[in-house]
C-alpha cells in the first residue's frame, strides 16, 4: 500500500514550489482548508498555465469539480484537484460580465462543470466549444439562479 | 445509409430516472448521440443557502434515493470540520457501517438492473431478493429503508445493543453466502459474459481525460478508492481489498461491483466486531464559525465532494455538491459510439447512472 499521507504533504510542497517558479512576481496566497485540502489563490490569467503545470508536469490529473461562489463584490471559482489530498486553485472574477479561459484542452472532463457554472453564475468560459445550460429548463429566462442578486421569490399563482 | 433518429427518454422503460438521449442510427449501429439532463433538477444548492445547517442535513439526504446516507455523512463531516468538532469513535463506526451497507445495497440493486436489461431475470430476482436483507438491516438500525436520517451534526442518532449486533451478524452471514453465489454466476455464466464483454469500453486514458471515479474507473484499471487513499477513521484500521480490473467494459464493471459488495460485507463485520464503546454524539457549538471546508467520501459510485462555506450566520453561505454520476455521464457519448442498438441498454445501465444525483 502506498503511503498517501507522506505523498500528500510532498505533493503540496511540490505544487507550491512549481507555482513560485512559474509565477515569480505573484503573491501566492495558500491556506490550509479542512478536511484535507490546500487552497491556492491565483490571478485568473494564470489559471491555464497553473493547470498545465499540475496536469502535465506534476501528474495531478483529477479535477473533482469547479465550485462557483458569489461573494457580491466578486465571483470566486474554486478548482478542486485531488491527488492523495486536495489541491484547490482559487480565482476571482469581476461581478459584471465575468469571463475566464476554458480548461477543455487540458481536461476534457470539465465540459459539464463549466456549463454548470455558466448557467448558475453567468461566467463565460472563453474557448468552450459547447457553452449552453446544463440543468435548467429550456424555457428558463431568469437571471443565473445562484447569483445572490437573483430572487428566489415565487410568483403568485393566478 | 440513411440515418434514423431514435429518441430515448426522458420517459422510457429502459431508464429508471428521467434523462433524454437522441441517437442517430445507421442500420443497427449508433453513429452519434446527444444527451440532455436536468429533468430532476431541484435547485438544492440554492435551497441549502436558505436553510439552517441541521435542516440541510435532511435536505441533502434526498439528493440521492440510493446512497442517501453518504451525502448526509459527507456534509456532516464538512460542517463538523468547520466547527472543529471531534466525532466520537462509536458514531464514526456506525456511520461507516451504514455507508458499507449502502454500498452492498447499491451494487446489488445495480446488478439486478443490468441483469434485467440483458434479459437475465434469474439474477435480477436473486439480487433484489438478497438486497432485501440489507434493507431489513438498515430498517432495523435506523427505521428507514432508504432515507435513514441517522446523522446529526456531531454524531449519530441511533445506537446498537449487543443483541442487535448479533442479529445483524447473523443476517450478514446469510448475505455473504448469497453474494458469493451471485459472484459465481456472474463470473461463470456464459450468457452474462457474452452480453457484457467488450461493451461500453473505456480506456484508462479516457478515464483520466474525463476525471471518472468509482467502480467505472476501477474497471478500467485506475486504482483509486478514497477509503484507502485518504485514510480516515475508521478505514485506516480495517482490512479490505480494492478490486481493480483492466478490461474497461461492462463485464469488468460487474466484477468490480460484485467483488466490492463482498468486501463491504466483510467491512460491516469488522466494523461490528471492533465497534468502540462510548457516546454517539459530541456537543456542537450553536454557531458555525466563519470558514470553509472541503470533504470527500467514497460513495457506492465513487468520489462525492462537498464544499461548504460559512459566513458565521445560522445558514451556510454556499454548499456545493458534486456527485460521481456527473463524471460518468460525460463519457456516455464516447461509449455509445458505434455500439449496436441492442447494446445501448447495456451501456446505459453499465455505468450505474443516478440521475437525481447528477441533477441535484
Amino acid at each position: 500500500m502506498r503511503d498517501f499521507v507522506t505523498q500528500a504533504t510532498e505533493m503540496r510542497d511540490l505544487v507550491l514550489s512549481a507555482f513560485a517558479k512559474a509565477f515569480p512576481d505573484q503573491e501566492l496566497g495558500a491556506r490550509e482548508v479542512p478536511v484535507n485540502d490546500v487552497v491556492i489563490s491565483l490571478p485568473a490569467a494564470a489559471l491555464v498555465e497553473a493547470t498545465r503545470i499540475l496536469t502535465e508536469e506534476l501528474g495531478i490529473v483529477h479535477l473533482s469539480t469547479i465550485t462557483g461562489d458569489d461573494m457580491v463584490d466578486h465571483i470566486r471559482l474554486l478548482y478542486h484537484f485531488w491527488h492523495g489530498s486536495g489541491v484547490t486553485l482559487e480565482v476571482k472574477l469581476p461581478p459584471t460580465e465575468p469571463r475566464i479561459a476554458t480548461l477543455m484542452e487540458l481536461i476534457p472532463g470539465v465540459v459539464f462543470y463549466e456549463r454548470e457554472i455558466f448557467e448558475m453564475y453567468g461566467v463565460v468560459f472563453e474557448g468552450h466549444p459547447d457553452l449552453r445550460p446544463l440543468l435548467l429548463p429550456e424555457d428558463w429566462d431568469g437571471p443565473p439562479p445562484l447569483l445572490r442578486s437573483s430572487s428566489n421569490e415565487r410568483e403568485p399563482q393566478a | 445509409m440513411t440515418k434514423i433518429l431514435v429518441p430515448i427518454g426522458p420517459q422510457h422503460p429502459l431508464l429508471k430516472e428521467p434523462l433524454a438521449f437522441q441517437l442517430s442510427v445507421e442500420g443497427e449501429k449508433v453513429v452519434e448521440s446527444a444527451m440532455r439532463i436536468g429533468y430532476v433538477h431541484r435547485g438544492m444548492e440554492r435551497l441549502c443557502q436558505e436553510r439552517s445547517y441541521v435542516q440541510n442535513l435532511h435536505l441533502l439526504e434526498r439528493v440521492c434515493g440510493i446512497c442517501s446516507h453518504v451525502h448526509a455523512t459527507t456534509y456532516s463531516r464538512a460542517v463538523e470540520a468547520l466547527m472543529g468538532v471531534e466525532v466520537p469513535p462509536r458514531a464514526v463506526y456506525l456511520r461507516a457501517l451504514l455507508c458499507e451497507l449502502e454500498r452492498v445495497h447499491s451494487h446489488l440493486l445495480w446488478l439486478g438492473v443490468i441483469a434485467r436489461n440483458i434479459g437475465f431475470d434469474t439474477i435480477f430476482m436473486y439480487a433484489w431478493r438478497d438486497r432485501e436483507i440489507v434493507l431489513d438491516i438498515m430498517e432495523d438500525l435506523s427505521g428507514g429503508r432508504v432515507s435513514h436520517a441517522v446523522n446529526t451534526l456531531g454524531g449519530v442518532r441511533v445506537d446498537l445493543t449487543d443483541e442487535h449486533r448479533r442479529e445483524i451478524l447473523e443476517q450478514l452471514a446469510t448475505l455473504d453466502v448469497q453474494i458469493e453465489l451471485l459472484l459465481g454466476v456472474v463470473e461463470h455464466e456464459r450468457t452474462f459474459h457474452s452480453r457484457t464483454h467488450g461493451v461500453g469500453r473505456l480506456t484508462l486514458e479516457q478515464i483520466h481525460r474525463y476525471c471518472v471515479v468509482g467502480p467505472v474507473a476501477r474497471a478500467s484499471g485506475l486504482d483509486i478508492d478514497l477509503r484507502r487513499d485518504a485514510p480516515d477513521a475508521p478505514y485506516d484500521g480495517l482490512e479490505f481489498g480494492v478490486p481493480v480490473h483492466t478490461d474497461g467494459d461492462v463485464w469488468a464493471r460487474t466484477l468490480v461491483r460484485v467483488q466490492e459488495a463482498v468486501e463491504s460485507v466483510s467491512l460491516c463485520r469488522q466494523l461490528l466486531d471492533l465497534l468502540p464503546e462510548g457516546p454517539t454524539t459530541a456537543k456542537v457549538p450553536r454557531r458555525v464559525p466563519t470558514g470553509e471546508a472541503i470533504s470527500r467520501t467514497e460513495a457506492p459510485r465513487g468520489e462525492v465532494i462537498y464544499y461548504v462555506r460559512s459566513d458565521g450566520s445560522d445558514k451556510p453561505a454556499r454548499v456545493k455538491v458534486r456527485t460521481p454520476t456527473l463524471t460518468s455521464l460525460v463519457t456516455l457519448s464516447e461509449q455509445l459510439q458505434d455500439v449496436q442498438m441492442a447494446d445501448v441498454s447495456v451501456v446505459l445501465s453499465g455505468v450505474d447512472l443516478c440521475i437525481a444525483c447528477a441533477d441535484r
